[in-house]
């Protein structure tokens, strides 16, 4: 093939801006850290990073809703086991009462239960950070009148749960409940074996300032004991959701991080990688310049200057 | 006997003195012209002149030069024609598909992480929006009567919307864009059909003045081929009368030059473009008498490119028929409004009223979050049933679109149709860079001008002229001293 002069210059141009291409696209990797900028720079790896981006994004939010039902299951576990305390507290004054004891101590003893009722009914009203009971049920009723200590008949006993994970839903409110009507179930009553905590406490506290010490031994306190044994379940259930909670964010914390790595993994520049391709293409560069520059610069035209004619 | 005198060997110099000035000049004029575009080399082809028989056989009388000739390859002008064609076509889908890359504002960015010391990356504004709505929703569910995690449902449902908003202006504008620059194109394929129209006359009048060939004028038109050949794919046809006729390669009763017609001038036709971004074909091609050209006509050189981007890539929006990215960001639009309105509207608000819609408009280009439910975020229906202020669960199924294959799949499609049209488009352009070039240093090889080979030569035809010069001064000798003798 023949050569020409623009052979030499067009060859020069054409791979000095193929390098530099190659040079301008490496830069901008190791500068922003990232292999692939816009999705024509690789649209299968751009589709995969997409489609795990999304995927992190969908734990992010897992992780928040989990965050937000941590913190309520350790606030329903937390007023369950206050609530065990003053209801086997209260077991404990009745157990205290003997046949001979005088009035007036009997009459402390009442003293002492009616400040349990009171404590358990400023733990059942308890309100959340944004002004709402927490107990009161999905429809946020009081379920225990503040002032008289009576249940509010219009209590929801339903409950609520947070999608902590897909298809994993946890419990994060559970309801008071209230003897009604209607009567709805809750750890303050259940309908089924009759059990009803603020009742049976009221009770204890009426009987012992009575000098009712028959009844204080008898049937109030088997009435705390049932009492006792339902707050018992609600403890053993609020801190299973606590656990299940814990878990899905144990779960959800892995996940993340795997799940950051691959993208991070994907999309990411090797920089140890791409400095010894910068490096090389650098030489490369140089390399061609070199070569480019002496073949343009060879020409008949330096050994002619001086041509004689005879 | 015959003899050619002493006048004779005079005359042969003296040819001989022109021949090889011709020759000079010629390479002169190679080496000015080494960096013209369409330029060929030319050669002077020298000869010898007529032969003198006497009686002792043939004596030559001198060298002349026989034609002045222009070196190029037609098969490989006809080749370089049509890949810059296709490189005119490349380069434009290069440049117009990662413009509208960049419109729908889609890429990869990477942040310093605040937990560790490794760094995060993220989608671009769209996807981000969608994730970042999602994510309030969900922690709606959370906290259904949270006042914040309502506004902020509203504000996440805001950006979300003006992001799709801003895409689709921004798509809307390179495609008004690039249908302006259709114009400008045609334009200039009406110009350059009129030059070549004009050449085509000069070369007739040069040709029937002098009886010869107009090299320089065949060399312009030559440039003004490519160029044209490179804003839209035409055919060639070289006439009997030296001229050449121009017709689009997709329609060939388009004529665009028909020997000194051009640009609509005669039978010829000039080219213009209509832009209706609501038609189902937004850009058309007519010719000033065929009228609107097919679909996809004219399908290469730069106004190609422009027809394929405008009609094809971005497309009608869905309402007006279309099927490019317009029409696919309606249709995300569109699923995620349908889907979140039904959800809404199947729940209850904060105050145990039934839902309302919760998105407005009729695509990408105008959703928006319905005014009601803006100024009033409790009305979002985050509860499953009514009077249940605490119950998030109908925002959970809110939240849980995300996994809906028409919502956030359907637009990582869309953004994997741009980037592989875009992707493709650059990949095409570096292969036709590699054609083009190839084709190009082969046709160098044929017309190009080496300065080595044009020296040397200039060597040769100096030491030629000085020899001769020397003849003629030699016989110049002989004749003063046949002169002096006679005195």
């Amino acid at each position: 093939m023949r050569v020409t002069s623009n052979t030499y210059t067009n060859l020069v141009i054409s791979s000095s801006q193929t390098e530099q291409q190659q040079l301008a696209l490496l830069q901008n990797q190791i500068s922003t850290g990232n292999s692939i900028q816009n999705p024509s720079d690789n649209p299968e790896l751009y589709a995969e990073a997409a489609q795990d981006q999304t995927t992190l994004s969908q734990l992010d939010n897992y992780t928040s809703a989990a965050n937000t039902a941590t913190t309520l299951t350790e606030q329903n576990n937390t007023a369950m086991t206050s609530l065990h305390q003053i209801v086997a507290q209260a077991g404990e004054y009745l157990a205290s009462v003997t046949s001979n004891m005088s009035s007036t101590d009997m009459q402390n003893l009442g003293t002492e239960m009616t400040d349990l009722v009171s404590e358990l009914t400023s733990i059942v009203n308890q309100k959340g950070s944004d002004g709402n009971y927490l107990f009161g049920g999905t429809s946020n009723k009081a379920p225990i009148n503040p002032t008289t200590g009576d249940y509010n008949t219009g209590t929801n006993g339903e409950t609520t749960s947070i999608e902590v994970e897909p298809g994993n839903s946890v419990q994060t409110s559970i309801a008071a409940g209230s003897s009604g009507p209607p009567a709805t179930d809750g750890f303050l009553y259940d309908s089924a074996t009759g059990t009803d905590v603020l009742a049976a406490l009221k009770q204890a506290a009426s009987d012992l300032n009575s000098g009712n010490a028959t009844a204080a031994q008898g049937a109030d306190v088997t009435a705390v004991n049932n009492a006792l044994n339902l707050v018992s379940s609600y403890v053993g259930s609020t801190a299973a959701n606590m656990s299940a909670v814990s878990l899905a964010t144990t779960r959800l914390s892995a996940q993340t991080t795997a799940q950051s790595n691959t993208l991070n993994n994907l999309v990411q520049t090797n920089l140890p990688a791409a400095s010894v391709q910068l490096q090389q293409l650098e030489s490369q560069y140089q390399a061609s310049l070199e070569a480019g520059t002496r073949v343009m610069n060879l020409s008949i035209l330096n050994y002619i200057g001086n041509v004689t004619t005879t | 006997m015959y003899s050619v005198g002493l006048n004779g060997s005079l005359y042969l110099g003296a040819s001989s003195l022109d021949a090889q000035q011709l020759a000079i000049q010629t390479i002169g004029n190679n080496l000015s012209n080494i960096n013209t575009p369409g330029y060929a080399r030319e050669r002077a082809n020298l000869v010898e002149s007529n032969v003198v028989t006497d009686g002792e056989g043939a004596i030559g009388t001198g060298a002349t030069v026989s034609n002045i000739q222009s070196i190029r390859s037609s098969l490989l002008d006809g080749m370089v024609q049509q890949s810059l064609g296709s490189q005119g076509y490349a380069d434009d889908q290069a440049s117009l598909t990662a413009t509208v890359q960049t419109a729908l504002g889609e890429s990869f960015t990477s942040s310093a992480s605040s937990s560790s010391t490794s760094s995060t990356t993220s989608a671009g504004a769209i996807q981000t929006a969608l994730s970042t709505f999602f994510g309030a929703l969900q922690t709606l569910a959370a906290s259904p009567s949270d006042p914040t995690a309502r506004e902020d449902v509203v504000q996440d449902g805001s950006s979300l919307a003006t992001s799709l908003n801003s895409a689709y202006a921004r798509i809307q504008q390179v495609q008004s864009s690039t249908a302006s620059d259709a114009t400008s194109i045609t334009s200039q394929i009406n110009q350059l059909s009129q030059t070549i129209a004009s050449l085509n006359q000069q070369i007739i009048q040069v040709q029937s003045a002098s009886g010869g060939t107009a090299d320089s004028l065949v060399d312009t038109r030559t440039a003004d081929l490519d160029q044209l050949s490179s804003l839209v794919n035409v055919t060639s046809t070289a006439q009997s009368d030296g001229t050449i006729k121009v017709a689009l390669a997709d329609a060939p009763s388009v004529v665009l030059v028909d020997g000194d017609d051009g640009g609509g001038a005669g039978t010829t036709q000039s080219l213009s473009v209509s832009y209706d971004p609501t038609s189902t074909t937004p850009l058309t091609v007519s010719g000033s008498s065929s009228g609107a050209l097919g679909a996809g006509v004219p399908s290469g050189g730069s106004l190609g490119s422009h027809l394929e981007t405008v009609n094809n890539l971005i497309g009608a929006p869905a309402a007006d028929g279309g099927t490019g990215v317009l029409a696919q960001l309606d249709g995300v639009a569109n699923a995620l409004k349908s889907q979140m309105n039904t959800a809404n509207e199947a729940g209850y608000d904060l105050n145990g009223n039934a839902g309302t819609a919760f998105f407005t408009g009729t695509g990408a280009g105008n959703l928006a979050v319905s005014s009601t439910i803006a100024s009033n975020p409790s009305l979002i229906a985050a509860a499953s049933a009514t009077n249940s202020p605490l119950d998030g669960s109908n925002a959970q199924a809110m939240a849980n679109i995300q996994n809906s294959s028409t919502v956030v799949p359907a637009f990582q499609n869309v953004v994997s149709t741009v980037a592989n049209a875009a992707s493709t488009a650059a990949t095409n352009q570096t292969t036709q860079d590699q054609i083009t070039t190839q084709l190009q240093n082969q046709q160098q090889s044929v017309s190009g001008v080496s300065i080595d080979e044009e020296m040397t030569n200039l060597i040769s035809f100096q030491q030629a002229y000085s020899a001769s010069a020397r003849f003629v001064t030699t016989i110049s000798s002989i004749y003063d001293t046949l002169v002096n003798e006679v005195q």
